[in-house]
């Protein structure tokens, strides 16, 4: 199978690791850190944050290089044009992520991640935590806390966009008839790669994983050395490929639009604010889905994966395995 | 119990009946010959070890396994025929509004063809589904015969003044039920027909019988039902395996050429498109085809 925009970033796994190689930092599906526990030996509270900050950043920048390679094929995207002069949305909007502060702590206000003007990441863990934690709490602490960063910095981007084109809405003139109906393709546009045909990738992965699982009812169904048995399986397999592909080519395609349209709106001071209304329209809608983000669109079985399986119970003592059939 | 373990049981029960019969006609009428020997009588015990055999060649599989998979292939179906659609049909407007050479290609290449690729995938889970459902009939109508075989061959040895004894079971191959699956070109073409699952249609439905005037003669007759038994069983599911390598072959292996109403699994799956693609070749990534309406 040919290796699609999709695969590559539902591949990205980056591991960092702090200077004295006792911090790793994970960010793939999710991130992860893990404190070696040579730590609690080795570190007092402070020296240990100082390698935290260093690896969990090294990942994000990891991430950051890697997802740039993966949707442009190459790591060095150009930087943005802007002046000092530049009033443009993008650019007001690019000024603002770089104003962009916020923090996260840990449940037991432990650990304190921040990020701060220009991208400076820094984490603090407080007097004692090491010992109180123990280097296995402190890992689980670490990764809770550098996630809801990461989903607090999200949000403050998403807010100074808004705030960016919205000032631009009060500002310009009203739209003529064809702007009005040019402003509502792209937002229909964006719609297509954002909902339609991810909601259609996440329905083919279903449907994969449903024809996937008959693999657990046919080692009972046929009888032993049954020449209908290799050539069903043959079938069942070339079937579940092609649905397989069918998942991550709707993923592709979807990514690829929502590029195009994103890119447009973002370089075009006019289209710009065709996404600015499509994303005030979007506030009264679910959150769409982004094809950007991996781990949105399930990535498919293949033929011979194990199939997943489920404790059911049947009556009052008794439980069976089933396999887990996407519905 | 387990089929195997209720055909098994059945099995013993015709061993038995057979060594009572057999004992009886050995047996003299007067009181001057003598009875058989334990030797005698363990040979004959013996000579049946082949029928454990035969029958037992009919247990194996589990025809209900297929109800599961073939109620997972058919909500499989319903969503490629429903599901995917009330997705496809909105998503279809809002592509129509897009102008330019790139929205040209995506539709053209891309979006419209997928519309007809997702009826020719469900057709194709319902060809895999068809031929579950085949297996699982041919699997079924053998354990029936089988059964119903050993019940009549228990009956005619334990009828003392049993004459030839005439058992009729429908053979397996009528009760397979035909089904034609269309794959869509999505195009001009004309649609291609494949034929999986006439699997048996017009096999005739054989009557075999068991019986005799003796033991021997009964088992004889057991012997040569169970081996033409076996003999269609097997005709039953190479004609079926033969079938699917077929329609395998039709769906996934030919190439289309012209006047042949065949379709490769490209009818069956949409074409890969990346983000390259649909920039299309604007030099800073960016959409150069997507074209503002006139007075923009």
């Amino acid at each position: 199978m040919p290796d699609t925009l999709h695969d590559r970033i539902q591949r990205i796994n980056v591991v960092a690791t702090s200077p004295d190689g006792l911090v790793r930092a994970r960010y793939g599906k999710g991130f992860v850190v893990e404190v070696d526990p040579r730590c609690a030996s080795r570190h007092t509270d402070q020296t240990l944050a100082v390698q935290a900050t260093k690896a969990v950043g090294g990942a994000l920048k990891g991430y950051d290089l890697a997802i740039r390679k993966a949707l442009h094929g190459s790591e060095k995207t150009p930087a943005p044009e802007e002046t000092d002069h530049d009033d443009s949305p993008r650019a007001n909007f690019l000024r603002a992520t770089r104003l962009i502060a916020v923090e996260a702590t840990s449940t037991g206000s432990d650990i304190t991640a921040g990020w701060h003007p220009d991208g400076g990441l820094t984490i603090a863990l407080r007097p004692r935590t090491l010992d109180r934690l123990g280097t296995s709490n402190l890992s689980n602490e670490l990764s809770a806390a550098v996630s809801t960063l990461l989903s607090r910095i999200a949000r403050a981007r998403d807010k100074a966009y808004n705030a960016c084109y919205r000032s631009l809405s009060r500002t310009e003139k009203p739209m003529s008839a064809t702007q009005d109906q040019f402003v509502a393709n792209l937002y229909e546009l964006r719609n297509v790669a954002r909902r339609n045909l991810p909601n259609i990738a996440r329905a083919y992965a279903g449907i994969t994983s449903q024809v996937h699982a008959t693999a657990f009812w046919e080692r009972t169904l046929f009888r032993p050395g049954d020449p209908v048995d290799a050539a069903w399986r043959g079938m069942r397999d070339r079937l579940e490929t092609l649905l397989g592909q069918t998942t991550t080519r709707l993923a592709d395609a979807a990514i690829a639009l929502d590029l195009a349209v994103t890119d447009l709106a973002a370089t075009d001071h006019r289209n710009a604010r065709a996404l600015m209304d499509a994303r005030a329209a979007e506030e009264h809608l679910p959150a769409p889905l982004d094809p950007n983000v991996p781990g949105q669109i399930p990535t498919p079985p293949k033929p011979g994966d194990p199939v997943a399986t489920k404790k059911l119970h049947v009556g009052p003592i008794m439980e069976v395995d089933v396999p887990e059939v996407a519905r | 119990m387990s089929f195997r373990d209720d055909l098994m049981h059945k099995v013993e029960q015709i061993k038995d009946a057979a060594y009572y019969k057999w004992f009886n006609e050995v047996m003299p009428n007067s009181g001057n010959a003598p009875p058989p020997s334990p030797e005698e009588a363990q040979a004959f015990v013996d000579g049946m070890r082949d029928l454990e055999a035969s029958f037992e060649y009919f247990t194996g599989g589990d025809p209900d396994s297929a109800n599961q998979m073939i109620e997972v292939l058919a909500q499989a179906k319903q969503q490629l025929t429903n599901g995917i659609h009330m997705n496809l049909s909105p998503a279809a407007t809002h592509l129509n509004n897009w102008s330019g050479n790139t929205a040209t290609t995506f539709r053209d290449r891309f979006f419209t063809p997928f519309q007809a690729i997702a009826v020719n995938q469900a057709n194709v889970v319902e060809a895999t589904s068809a031929a579950l459902h085949s297996y699982q009939e041919i699997l079924r109508h053998a354990r029936q015969d089988i059964v119903a075989l050993a019940d009549k061959t228990i009956g005619a040895l334990q009828d003392k003044n049993s004459g030839d004894i005439l058992a009729t079971i429908v053979g397996l191959g009528s009760s397979i039920a035909g089904a034609a699956v269309t794959i869509a070109s999505g195009g001009a073409m004309a649609p291609a027909m494949f034929s999986l699952l006439s699997a048996g249609a017009g096999a005739a439905p054989k009557l075999f019988s068991v019986g005799g005037s003796s033991t021997k003669e009964i088992l004889d007759s057991l012997r040569n039902e169970l081996r033409d038994q076996r003999d269609r069983l097997d005709k039953e599911i190479n004609d079926l395996k033969g079938r699917i390598d077929h329609d395998l072959g039709v769906t996934f292996e030919t190439t289309v050429v012209g006047g042949d109403d065949r379709y490769p699994v490209e009818q069956c799956c949409p074409p890969s498109i990346t983000a390259a693609a649909v920039a299309d070749g604007s030099q800073d990534g960016r959409v150069a085809e997507f074209t503002p309406p006139e007075g923009w």
